[in-house]
């Protein structure tokens, strides 16, 4: 399309002599460009006259894909001397597409004329992933100016998949891009597709649209992914992916130069369904312990501690990590352990994807039980997944794990993580066979009453005890009252044994002090100093009968005879005086 | 016939012979000859284990109600076994009916506290920590010796603490603790068929009989509901005289 331009431009200006000095200039409008994204190489020629210069030659491009060409020329004429010298730039402009990531080099640019040949320098150039910036103004300035609606080329939907046949299981990344040579002014999607029989993961939808140059069939498009998903076929045969439809206004360029802002015009378009044929995955020499896992894995198994106190649940993890259909990962059978529970384990996954693979981890967390003490063993847990690289099953194991539980009895009840309340499985078992079985006591026994009784009787008699102690003490006619009788029969005993000695005058003696003392502590006189009438009036005063009275002093009177004139002793036996003595001590 | 059989060998056994037979009974799963043996042993011997296998028994042909009360009289007799405190609260968590609230942890300790030596356990103590105490008064009469003071102190407290103890189960026992024993039971507003239904309660519900007319009794739940409902369709905890 250049060379076309160059021509006409080579005839207006058509008196160039001679030849003369030109120079070669290459230059990039950017040195860092995204992979997807577009740079302008422009190879500059300035000289005299130079309207005759061929077009450059490009030097190989491994890492770029041309996708555009464009050439200008300005002119710019001097006077000198009233000579007039003509100065020529003309700029070819070359659209790359960078291949690669990485460095990329654009060598040297030659150019023959006259003869001669002239080289530029090599450029290079950093293609990095993603976006850098908007594409310079003067490279958006090559967009197609006309917009040529009838030509389906200019404005399609496009879906692209990764992979059309695939394994059960395996993923399928599906891009659906907007192309577009048009100027457009509104996008609305008016049908999302549709994928039946795929577990979806949608990795990206486009909030607004944000173009980025990429060449397609030969041409340079404006595109915009709209949307990007991650399927995993959940049933094999073929299967198809639903078409996306979309409604574009386009501005049309008005030929009116008044009408500024142009007419739009609005086009309907859609993208091709795909078919993905999925394969079954081989059912001979499936491993039992196969769970639906297809990729690569790895498998690792750990234990959050190594010894359980009273029954405390330990956790084991077992976490597969690696690229393909995490979220079909079901959970690895665990072989009953002895001594050990082991509950329904909580699932953690992540998944994401990274390139065209899903890639991430799932994990499984198992609150393991100890139900005996001592060291428990987890044996290697086994799973099967099928090796796309392969197409063979494998089996991983993990290694084998151990810990240590005490005082698993301790702890009679449970509560899981779940809120779960297990109170024990059953009642407890019955008691053991007895040899004598006795009836147990229930009721208080009557008896026991009397005990109270007698309790509260002791402290009575205590208080009386105490009471009598304390009236000895302070009262001395108690005190003597008390200790009469003893005093009455010690002295009494006194004169028995004089009388058996035959000591008549002592006898007599003692007889009299033992009849007049126990009438002095009786009643507490002093009778030592009373005369036989004042004994009378006082006996008398205690109320005591006249004839006792009168035996009494009678007896004294015999006594006081016998001891101080035994002459005048009337015939009385001493035995017989003592008798009486005794007999009307008793009386009072 | 088989049973009437075995009911009759049965009888001739003495209470420790049939109770070990009883246990075998249990042992091989058949818990109904179980019951008929222990129940058979229970009207000679009042024993805690006795109460208790026969609770187990009747649990497991899921009899609430019969268990309940028969781990209620075994506790009474033997407060501080475990197990049968522990199948005493398996037994009622089996209950249809969930009535009341559970008791907080400081009422709780209290309960467990005046429930741990049992009533005739705290009769004797009661005594004598009292002749005791009896015996220390006296003597600081006499002596007036400070130390005594001490002692009599410690002695007349613990006294008090058995008292209490003997109190709590005495209220219990005149409260006529009972409990359902059929599937369920409609209690009406007043000692006849003709009244009102006013309240339905199932197989293991405890209450307190307040008044007995005739064959209704007018019960008591926790919360304060009564009712009237016929004697026959429930069992008082504690024996007659107990």
């Amino acid at each position: 399309m250049w060379r076309k331009t160059g021509k006409i431009l080579i005839l207006l200006f058509p008196t160039i002599v001679c030849a003369s000095e030109l120079s070669l200039t290459a230059s990039v409008d950017r040195t860092e460009v995204g992979l997807g994204e577009t740079l302008d190489l422009t190879v500059s020629v300035h000289g005299e006259n130079i309207g005759d210069v061929p077009s450059p030659t490009l030097p190989e491009l491994p890492d770029f894909e041309i996708i555009g060409r464009s050439s200008s020329q300005e002119t710019s004429i001097q006077f000198t001397n009233g000579k007039m010298t003509q100065q020529q730039g003309i700029h070819f402009t070359y659209t790359l597409s960078p291949k690669k990531l990485g460095k990329a080099s654009i060598g040297a640019v030659k150019l023959e004329y006259q003869d001669r040949t002239y080289e530029t320098q090599t450029t290079e150039v950093n293609v990095v992933q993603g976006v850098t910036k908007k594409p310079s103004p003067r490279s958006s300035r090559s967009t197609p100016p006309e917009a040529e609606l009838a030509s389906q080329d200019n404005l399609m939907v496009v879906a692209t998949a990764n992979r059309r046949e695939v394994y059960w299981g395996e993923e399928v990344v599906v891009e659906f891009a907007l192309y577009s040579r048009l100027h457009m002014s509104d996008v609305n999607v008016v049908e999302s597709p549709t994928f039946n029989g795929f577990w979806v993961k949608s990795v990206y939808d486009a909030k607004r649209l944000d173009f980025q140059r990429r060449s397609f069939n030969g041409k340079s498009y404006d595109v915009s992914v709209l949307k990007k998903c991650a399927l995993l076929p959940l049933s094999s045969g073929e299967l198809e992916i639903g078409e996306m439809s979309l409604s574009v206004a386009v501005v049309q360029r008005s030929r009116d130069f008044f009408d500024f802002f142009g007419r739009t015009r609005t086009v309907s378009i859609r993208s091709e369904p795909i078919v993905i044929n999925v394969k079954p995955l081989p059912t001979e020499n499936r491993p039992s312990e196969f769970t639906g896992g297809v990729g690569k894995f790895t498998i690792k198994a750990s234990l959050d501690r190594v010894a359980s106190e009273a029954a405390e649940p330990v956790n084991l993890t077992v976490r597969l990590e690696g690229a393909g259909n995490i979220p079909f990962i079901e959970r690895p059978p665990i072989p009953a352990i002895p001594g050990v529970k082991i509950l329904d384990p909580e699932i953690r996954e992540n998944a994401e994807l990274v390139g065209d693979r899903m890639k991430g981890y799932k994990e499984f967390r198992y609150p393991v039980l100890p139900q005996t003490d001592g060291e428990h063993l987890i044996p290697s847990i086994r799973i099967a997944y099928f090796d796309l690289e392969d197409e063979t099953y494998r089996t991983l194991g993990t290694e084998e794990l151990r810990f240590t539980a005490s005082h698993t009895t301790a702890a009679t009840e449970f509560v899981p993580t779940s809120g779960l309340k297990v109170l024990g499985t059953d009642i407890r078992f019955i008691k053991p066979d007895l040899t004598q079985l006795q009836s147990q006591r229930c009721a208080p026994q009557g008896w026991l009453i009397f005990v109270y009784i007698g309790s509260l009787g002791l402290i009575g008699l205590s208080l009386v005890f105490e009471r009598h102690r304390a009236r000895l003490l302070t009262d001395r006619a108690y005190a003597r009252r008390l200790r009469s009788n003893r005093m009455m029969k010690r002295r009494l005993k006194q004169a028995e044994t004089c009388l058996r000695e035959n000591d008549e005058k002592e006898f007599y003696s003692s007889l009299s002090k033992a009849t007049l003392g126990y009438l002095g502590d009786r009643y507490d006189w002093e009778v030592h100093a009373m005369t036989k009438d004042e004994l009378r009036d006082q006996l008398t005063r205690e109320k005591v009968r006249e004839e006792v009275i009168d035996k009494i002093l009678n007896l004294l009177d015999q006594c006081d005879v016998a001891c101080f004139s035994p002459s005048l002793m009337t015939v009385k036996e001493p035995k017989e005086l003592f008798s009486q003595v005794k007999d009307v001590l008793s009386e009072l | 016939m088989i049973t009437n059989l075995l009911m009759l060998v049965s009888i001739c056994l003495s209470p420790a012979e049939l109770y070990t037979q009883s246990n075998q009974s249990y042992g091989g799963g058949d818990f109904l000859q179980a019951i008929e043996g222990y129940e058979e042993v229970a009207k000679s011997v009042m024993n805690a284990d006795v109460y208790y296998n026969l609770g187990n028994s009747y649990f497991k042909v899921k009899k609430i109600g019969k268990a309940i009360i028969n781990y209620r009289r075994a506790r009474f007799l033997k407060p501080r076994d475990d197990d049968i405190r522990h199948n005493l609260e398996f037994a009622r968590n089996y209950r249809v009916d969930k009535i009341g609230s559970v008791p907080g942890p400081i009422l709780r300790m209290l309960s467990s506290t005046f429930h741990y030596f049992s009533l005739y356990e705290a009769s004797i103590l009661t005594t004598l920590f009292f002749v005791l105490s009896s015996v220390l008064v006296s003597l600081f009469i006499i002596y007036r010796r400070t130390p005594l003071l001490y002692g009599l102190m410690f002695s007349a407290l613990s006294s008090f603490f058995f008292f209490v103890t003997w109190q709590v189960w005495a209220s219990e026992v005149r409260d006529r603790p009972s409990v359902v024993t059929v599937a369920e039971v409609n209690a009406l507003s007043g000692p006849g068929e003709d009244y009102k239904e006013i309240l339905t309660i199932h197989d293991g519900t405890e209450f307190k009989i307040r008044e007995v007319r005739g064959e209704y009794v007018l019960i008591q739940i926790p919360g304060g509901i009564s009712g009237w409902i016929q004697k026959e369709e429930s069992e008082e905890v504690f024996w007659p005289n107990y």
